[in-house]
């Protein structure tokens, strides 16, 4: 497992939304006008596991997205083209309804784009992951953004915010290992816990 | 008259219930854990509250010596797949005999957004089934023992009943499941409902923010530990002795909430 942000430019990408429902980041991604951005940015591949949200379904006419029973679907496009263009440049799609091993995607990725959910934020910072979280401004009690912010004040991820997403995404995967490197896990420090109260 | 008499008693036994209670909240009374062996086992109770309770308390049972912590049973809400899934996983990595390892399915006592008055409902049908399974089919089986030795709880809602159950061999005075209650490390500046509800009830209450719980309000690792005494508050140093290497989390902080950095 790599603990160092990757140096060089990034070219796969995962968008994650966990076990949640957050159709406002998923419908934003699933889009031809971002999956054109993406492509500038240099990114050849995308994984978007997308929870319970519905796929939008301009998505699934214009990429002719066939989604299996599980909700997954996968599909090389090119988002440039067009009747009188002749820009052939691709990407490969994937979307996940959930997925099973998750560390394994993350360490299969170069990038992550996530909800606040502490288990993804760790995931992605522990596999070493350039890492932008989006908050889910719509959950009502919001203490997921305290844990993005903080942890975007000590150096560790970006924030950005579904608004603004398609602006930051380009200067987020362009940035270059400045981003701090995250502690792994003391394993000492709750099992020292547990041992004194069992009276070991 | 006698009736009179009568109703006095009965109207005192709540009064005298709570007092019990107040006596025995873990602030006041400090029974230190008995002491084990290195070669003796305890039994260990773990809530998986679903979703990213169940993978941070996964992480927190992968730093355990599994071999001392047996048998374990699993307690999870039911129709929560992925946590069965998660621990399973976990599970067939550990060694040991599987016919130690014992699952628990309690039905929901509050799904996020529920009412009062449905949650007390659903809160009652968890109580019947974790009184069952947690405190008289153990008591039935051997009154000596609790259900579990060791509980450990992250959240959400459901582990409140399985506190309040297991706090029914405190209140009458037998040996009893002690309770580590750990804030989620996404927890930086408020603690979770479940959170304030048990923090007076369990034996140790650990935040992975040092304002979690409120400014001030936790015990540091490596700061002086504040400790009420009968006349007032003093200040006792957290021992530093370098021979003894459990000194540096100081035993019990009595009810207060501790900050000892991140665990998962």
């Amino acid at each position: 497992m790599s603990t160092k942000p990757s140096s060089s430019d990034p070219t796969s990408l995962l968008i994650t939304v966990g076990s949640t429902l957050f159709p406002e980041l998923t419908s934003a991604v699933l889009t031809r006008a971002f999956a054109r951005i993406l492509v500038d940015a240099g990114i050849k591949r995308l994984v978007v596991q997308y929870g319970k949200a519905k796929l939008p379904w301009e998505l699934i006419m214009r990429l002719d997205l066939a989604v299996d029973a599980l909700g997954q679907a996968e599909r090389t496009v090119r988002p440039f083209d067009s009747d009188d263009g002749e820009d052939e440049r691709e990407i490969h799609f994937q979307v996940k309804r959930f997925v099973d091993d998750f560390d394994g995607v993350v360490a299969s990725v170069d990038a992550v784009i996530s909800h606040a959910g502490s288990g993804s934020i760790m995931t992605a910072l522990r596999n070493g992951k350039k890492l932008l979280v989006v908050p889910n401004t719509s959950l009502m009690d919001n203490h997921q953004a305290e844990l993005a912010d903080v942890l975007n004040a000590q150096g560790y991820l970006t924030v950005s915010s579904v608004d603004e997403l398609y602006k930051a995404v380009p200067g987020w995967l362009a940035l270059q290992d400045r981003l701090r490197e995250f502690p792994q896990q003391d394993p000492t420090i709750f099992r020292r816990v547990v041992d004194e109260v069992a009276g070991f | 008259m006698d009736i009179a008499l009568l109703l006095i008693s009965i109207g005192s036994l709540p009064l005298l219930l709570a007092l019990r209670i107040y006596l025995v909240l873990p602030a006041h009374s400090a029974a230190p854990s008995p002491r084990r062996k290195e070669n003796e086992t305890c039994s260990l109770g773990v809530f998986l509250g679903s979703g990213g309770h169940t993978a941070e308390m996964i992480a927190l049972i992968s730093t355990l010596d599994m071999t001392r912590y047996t048998p374990r049973t699993y307690v999870h809400c039911r129709g929560d797949d992925m946590s069965l899934r998660l621990v399973s996983a976990f599970e067939s990595r550990q060694t040991g005999d599987p016919n130690n390892i014992h699952h628990l399915s309690l039905p929901r006592a509050r799904k996020v957004g529920q009412g009062k008055l449905s949650t007390f409902q659903s809160g009652l049908k968890t109580l019947r089934v974790a009184l069952w399974y947690t405190f008289l089919r153990p008591l039935l089986k051997d009154p000596s023992r609790p259900w579990v030795e060791v509980l450990l709880i992250n959240g959400p809602g459901t582990c409140v009943v399985l506190v309040a159950v297991a706090w029914i061999r405190r209140i009458i005075g037998l040996s009893y499941t002690r309770i580590i209650y750990v804030e989620s490390f996404a927890r930086v500046t408020s603690l979770s409902l479940s959170g304030k509800i048990l923090k007076p009830f369990v034996d140790v209450f650990i935040v992975q923010w040092p304002d979690a719980a409120g400014k001030g309000q936790a015990v540091f690792k490596t700061e002086p530990n504040k400790h009420e005494s009968g006349n007032g508050v003093e200040e006792d140093k957290v021992q530093t002795d370098k021979t003894n290497k459990k000194s540096t989390v100081a035993m019990p902080t009595n009810g207060r909430v501790r900050y000892l950095g991140w665990l998962i």
